[in-house]
């Protein structure tokens, strides 16, 4: 669940806003809008990783962003890349290293890349490697996920796959899914509801 | 084979080095020259280990809180301040009051530049939040510090320089039991640090927006791996000279022999394989027909490998 309240988004001034949103649990939200309409700048904030400039939000829980472009390393192989998700429970917390092994599994699972977990990230395709920074977001079992074009590196087989996974995993866990894409066709197959910055402008 | 298994086996070819490394020197020794192995040798051989050690562990934490395969200590200003410290204590103080001029001065003064451009590049770590900013205020630093050096060259007379060049060559020779034990020292403080943020490094490798959106602040990353890092650098620098190479290419040999970047793993080994590049050098220097400044001869093994790494790994 997601809600905000007279949000105005922004880097010290103004992008985008106000918002007086409401995203329901298990609800799969599309984000579009021409570049600059403030799409990143609204998610950051969501995240966390920049004051809003006036306003505000709440959700019932963690509020999670998987950035647009991770930088790929040779020399992880996709478990151990997903693994540094759970950097806070896993190295605060012995005892639930047992657990974090499980919830790397189910993540990468749930995204279809069982067959690669002990692959190099660099052996990867370019679509494969997206779904794992899918798959570092589901091992938090966050209450909202949102990710920054998760289809931008994407074939039209592998886009429509990660689209219907986010839509399965909004509807199956109950996570709040957020997603800004200019694939505004499929995006909008695969989500419940649909948020155009450009239109509300 | 396992990435134990290879540290293992690397740090067997260490310690045989280490053998090699104790019995190459000028002349042969009869059992009862002990007394120049243990006053000669011994320290030689654990200050070649120490600085390797030390240089390869702070190049590993550089490259990766950069991001940058290029990163090592000198990148970051660190030798040329304890160069500038050194120039400082043998071309001014040597001349004005040559009593004072000893190695412990120059290396204590050497000690002393490294903290000071240390102490810079931390505390700008923690106003500048983007690694190419700092990258760029290291070299910097760096080339100001060189500069002040080069002044102090200028006028200085000819024996005193002779005593500043002796330094800047690199040597792992003529260090005491005490100025081993700082190494040493050093070492054990900045290996506990890298231990204790090895997770925290392998996530800045993946961006500053997702390490802090796991909740790994990149910022404090680099703070604690640059102090680490510079106090390394600075106590071998100020021991050793500066000496280059090792905290470039050691840790690029740990990643490609091991196959990960785990931190967990490359640590260890880029330790081991900086003690073992250091040794290889040092025998070269002592077997050498003609007086060799281990410095050089590290750059002369270390070049080749580096050239050899651009050419195969390309997208390493």
């Amino acid at each position: 669940m997601l809600e905000t309240t007279k949000l105005v988004v922004g880097h010290s001034s103004p992008v985008a806003g106000p918002f007086d949103l409401s995203f329901p649990d298990g609800h799969c939200v599309m984000l579009c809008g021409p570049n600059g309409s403030g799409k990143s700048t609204l998610m950051k904030t969501l995240a966390g990783l920049i004051p809003p400039v006036s306003g505000s939000f709440r959700s019932n829980g963690e509020v999670l962003l998987v950035p647009a472009r991770i930088p790929r390393v040779k020399g992880f192989t996709v478990s151990e890349f997903v693994r540094t998700s759970l950097f806070r429970s896993a190295l605060w917390d012995g005892s639930a290293s047992g657990k974090a092994t499980e919830a790397v599994a189910e993540a990468v699972r749930l995204l279809g890349l069982e067959r690669l977990a002990g692959k190099d990230l660099c052996e990867i395709s370019d679509g494969e490697f997206q779904k794992a920074c899918i798959a570092t977001a589901l091992t938090r079992k966050a209450s909202v996920i949102m990710l920054d074009e998760p289809t931008a590196f994407l074939d039209v087989d592998n886009r429509k796959m990660v689209l219907s996974t986010l839509h399965d995993i909004a509807r199956t866990t109950g996570t709040t899914v957020v997603f800004s894409t200019h694939d505004i066709y499929d995006g909008e197959k695969n989500s419940d509801s649909v948020l155009d910055l450009g239109k509300l402008r | 084979m396992q990435a134990r298994g290879k540290t293992f086996l690397i740090l067997a070819a260490v310690i045989l080095l280490a053998a090699v490394d104790l019995c190459s020197g000028g002349g042969s020794l009869s059992i009862a020259d002990s007394l120049i192995f243990m006053k000669l040798r011994l320290p030689r051989m654990l200050s070649a280990v120490l600085g390797g050690a030390c240089l390869a562990l702070s190049g590993l934490q550089m490259q990766s809180i950069f991001r940058n395969p290029l990163a090592d200590p000198h990148l970051m200003g660190v030798s040329a301040g304890a160069g500038t410290g050194a120039a400082i204590a043998t071309l001014i103080a040597g001349s004005s009051i040559p009593v004072a001029l000893s190695g412990l001065t120059v290396a204590g003064a050497a000690f002393l530049g490294a903290a000071i451009s240390c102490v810079m590049v931390t505390m700008s770590a923690s106003r500048l939040r983007d690694v190419t900013s700092l990258l760029v205020f290291g070299v910097m630093l760096g080339f100001v510090f060189s500069a002040i050096t080069s002044i102090l060259e200028y006028s200085a007379n000819a024996e005193n320089l002779k005593v500043f060049y002796s330094w800047s060559a690199g040597s792992f020779m003529a260090n005491r039991p005490a100025e081993i034990l700082i190494m040493a020292a050093a070492l054990a403080v900045g290996l506990t640090l890298s231990l204790t943020i090895s997770k925290r490094l392998d996530i800045t490798l993946f961006g500053d927006e997702y390490a802090t959106l796991v909740g790994a602040d990149p910022s404090r990353t680099r703070i604690i791996a640059l102090l680490g890092a510079c106090l390394m650098t600075g106590a071998v620098t100020a021991f050793c000279g500066p000496l280059g190479f090792v905290g470039i290419v050691s840790p690029h040999l740990s990643r490609t022999i091991l196959g990960t970047s785990m931190h967990a793993r490359t640590i260890p080994c880029s330790i081991i394989i900086g003690s073992g590049l250091a040794l290889a050098a040092d025998i070269i220097s002592q077997i050498a027909p003609w007086p060799l400044p281990v410095g050089s001869t590290m750059a002369l093994i270390g070049i080749p490998i580096i050239i050899h790494i651009l050419i195969t790994h390309r997208d390493a």
